[in-house]
This record gives C-alpha cells, sequence and structure tokens, in this order.
C-alpha cells in the first residue's frame, strides 16, 4: 500500500501531463461544440468588462493626438465626399442607360472599439466592444476605411468574437480589381496572404489592388482587400502564385466598423 | 489558498497580454508574460503545478481562437512540465542559466505552435519560429533576467534591513 502511494506520488505530474496531454487534443478535434461555444461565452462575458475598462484608460493618452488627425481626415473626407456624391449621380445616370441592376445598399454600418486581442501571437481574432446589445449577429464583414478585417464569429451579450482574414480558416472570395479576375484569397502564415486559383495565362501584374469579388455571399463586394506584391508561375503548376500585401494593418487596429447588413444571414463559407 | 493566487496572478497576466503589454512592443515583438509567470509557478510549485496552470490558463487563451481550441493548452501544460522537470533535475540558480531556460521555453512553445497551427506547411511554420517566435523569446528572457536580478537584489538586501 505505501509502496503504492510512493508510485502514485511519484507518477503524479506525469499522469497530469497525460491527462492534460489527452484533453487537449480532444478539444483540438472537436471543433466548436455547443458545450464549447457556452463556455466561451462565460468566460468572454467575465473577462470583457475589466479588458474594457484597462483598455479605455490605455486608450485616454492617445486620444489628442486621434482627435487632431480626425479632424485632419473629415476636412479631407468631406471634401473627397462632394467628389464621390457627383461621381454616385453619373453612375446612376451611367447606371440607367445600360439598365444595370441596382446594388443592394448597406442599411448600416456599426462602430465598435478593439477592446482585446487574442493572448498570444497568433492574432487570428479581436474582441470587440459590440455585441449582442447592438444587434450584431454571427458572420456580419468587419472592415476599417483601409478594407476587410474579417467577420464575427461569436456574438456575446456586450462584446463579439472577429476572426480575422489572418487566419487560415478564414479565405474570401477575391477579385484582381483591374482585369475582374476571381480567386481565393487565404493567409498562410507571415505578413503576407496568396491569391490561389488564379490561372497561368491570366494578366496578373504587381502593384494590381485585390478586392472582394462577393461570389462567397459573405463579404460585399468592392472591400479593399490588399495589393499583389510578388507574382510567379512555375512550369509544371496550372496556377499563378500570387503574394499578396493586406491592405489592413491587423496590428495596429483600434475602431472597426460591423456591416449590418439588411438581407438575411448568410451561409458560411468553407474554407 | 495557493489555487486561489496562481487563477489571480493567471488573470491578471491573461488581461495584461491581451491588452498593455503591446505598449512595450518593440517592432511588434511583445514579450510572452504567460510562459514568464509559468515559469515562476514551475520553479516556486513544481512540474505538477505548473502542469496544471499551463493547461487552464491555456484553455482561456483558447477561447479567443476560433479555430484553434486545445492548442495553446496542450503546448502551455507541456512548457509547464518540461519547466517544472528543469527546475527540479537542473540545480539552476544563476541569473544566466535561468534566462536561458526561459528563452529555451519560449522558442519550445512557439516551434510546437507553429508546427501544429500551421501543419502541414512546416516551412512556413519554421519561417515564423524565426521571425516572430525568436525574437519573442529574447525579449521574454531579457524581460525575465531583470525581474530575476530585481528578486535576487531584494533578497540580498532584506537581511541588512532587518539588521539596521
Amino acid at each position: 500500500m505505501a509502496r503504492l502511494a510512493f508510485w502514485t506520488d511519484r507518477s503524479r505530474p506525469y499522469i497530469t501531463l497525460a491527462v492534460a496531454v489527452i484533453i487537449s487534443v480532444i478539444l483540438l478535434t472537436m471543433g466548436g461544440s455547443h458545450k464549447m461555444i457556452a463556455a466561451r461565452t462565460i468566460t468572454v462575458t467575465v473577462l470583457a468588462p475589466v479588458q474594457k475598462g484597462i483598455s479605455w484608460f490605455n486608450q485616454l493618452g492617445e486620444l489628442l493626438a486621434q482627435n487632431r488627425r480626425l479632424r485632419r481626415l473629415n476636412t479631407e473626407l468631406a471634401l473627397e465626399n462632394q467628389l464621390l456624391r457627383e461621381a454616385q449621380l453619373e453612375n446612376v445616370r451611367l447606371r440607367q442607360l445600360l439598365s444595370f441592376r441596382e446594388r443592394e445598399q448597406l442599411s448600416a454600418i456599426l462602430l465598435a472599439e478593439v477592446i482585446a486581442r487574442e493572448p498570444d501571437r497568433q492574432m487570428n481574432s479581436i474582441l470587440i466592444g459590440a455585441g449582442r446589445d447592438r444587434g450584431l449577429r454571427r458572420n456580419l464583414p468587419v472592415v476599417t476605411s483601409r478594407g476587410l478585417v474579417g467577420k464575427v464569429v461569436e456574438v456575446f451579450p456586450g462584446s463579439a468574437l472577429v476572426q480575422l482574414l489572418m487566419d487560415r480558416n478564414c479565405p474570401v472570395s477575391a477579385m484582381i480589381q483591374r482585369t475582374r479576375i476571381s480567386g481565393l484569397l487565404s493567409y498562410h502564415g507571415g505578413t503576407t496572404f496568396r491569391l490561389e486559383n488564379v490561372p497561368w495565362r491570366m494578366d496578373v501584374r504587381e502593384g494590381d489592388e485585390i478586392i472582394s469579388s462577393g461570389l462567397g455571399g459573405l463579404f460585399p463586394k468592392g472591400l479593399r482587400l490588399g495589393q499583389v506584391i510578388e507574382v510567379s508561375s512555375h512550369e509544371r503548376s496550372l496556377f499563378k502564385k500570387i503574394t499578396v500585401e493586406p491592405s489592413v494593418d491587423f496590428n495596429s487596429l483600434e475602431e472597426v466598423f460591423v456591416i449590418v447588413q439588411s438581407a438575411e444571414e448568410p451561409e458560411e463559407v468553407e474554407p | 489558498m495557493k489555487v486561489l493566487r496562481m487563477v489571480l496572478i493567471f488573470g491578471v497576466v491573461l488581461i495584461l497580454q491581451s491588452t498593455l503589454v503591446r505598449l512595450v512592443a518593440i517592432e511588434g515583438v511583445q514579450p510572452d508574460l504567460i510562459i514568464l509567470a509559468l515559469f515562476f509557478i514551475a520553479l516556486l510549485e513544481g512540474s505538477y503545478a505548473a502542469t496544471i496552470a499551463g493547461f487552464c490558463v491555456g484553455l482561456v487563451q483558447d477561447i479567443y481562437a476560433p479555430d484553434t481550441l486545445g492548442l495553446n493548452a496542450l503546448c502551455n501544460s507541456l512548457i509547464g512540465f518540461a519547466l517544472g522537470f528543469c527546475q527540479r533535475g537542473v540545480f539552476v540558480e544563476g541569473l544566466i542559466p535561468r534566462s536561458l531556460i526561459l528563452f529555451a521555453a519560449v522558442v519550445l512553445h512557439d516551434l510546437l505552435y507553429f508546427l501544429i497551427f500551421l501543419w502541414p506547411d512546416v516551412g512556413s511554420g519554421l519561417s515564423r519560429l524565426l521571425t516572430v517566435g525568436i525574437p519573442t523569446a529574447l525579449y521574454t528572457a531579457i524581460l525575465g533576467y531583470l525581474i530575476f536580478y530585481f528578486i535576487q537584489k531584494k533578497k540580498q538586501l532584506q537581511p541588512l534591513q532587518e539588521i539596521q
């Protein structure tokens, strides 16, 4: 009996490690079951107010500089807005002429501040300070003025978890703005993205702008995604290898906009 | 009481890691406070406590990851166990050996994390290790060195203060 107790005591760290590893592997293979989503909701709801408070203090120091920057931006945007109004009127006239179908208008965009980042260095997700209380729901696109950021994957009472495009499981149907060639933009590690499924014969150049194509049904058409920085094609490959630099700086996200669409929640795109 | 203290420590560390740590980032490189805290738990409580702490804190980290639930729990429990084993098996007293172990712990953690996360793209995993893992490990080791140094100084000063 004494020997058994001695053995158990000595093996305790090993047994604990084995149990921890087994549970972790099970969790890794389980994915997002309902129980896991419930556990996630509880933990994020408990931690979010504290993170929100700290973020608020953190942002106080930046407010002055931000205010100055926003005033300047406001003036610039007001001028740009005048030009765009002219362009919009012209666009309406041309569309009527060509009998184009009016594109669906976005019903609203909602400003939300980033209150926490994923506490590891991978940066696959951020927590924003708007949730079910402000009408958010899953799969809504999240953007900044520079382009598409990601999509809402979990909604909590006062916050929401946003899956960034810098996640391998968040591909976007994209197209090259200049030539309208479609492809699939996805993250493969590092700081750049790859535009895949573009046949090697197609005309793609460095500096080409990549925008969302709207084909997945999840993200609206025309949102900026990035710029082509490298194009190469191999003899044996049917497709080009296109490296894209994202237009959004995912490390400096402070505020984001959630596009609240009037249409019904679309189906999720399978990676 | 010990458990409560650990929960409190890791609660504070997690909140700091997800909010304020980016303020001390150098060229985007941030110290890993979670592994630093795990190192201290392993030093004070051994591998059993460090494994459990690593698993629990990893699980909370995983809550923020939409698709990799369990990955941080796996990496952190392995690192917690290894750190505890190191403290027991190797007599680590000096500041530099401790900092080196901390450096190795972050590198090992990131190697495991990036290889599993980016599997089967091993090249990207190793590239992330070089560009993110090693600078982070260096930053964490330097921060750890400073903390060990201050703790040691405080310990040296204590008897003097008692005499005075």
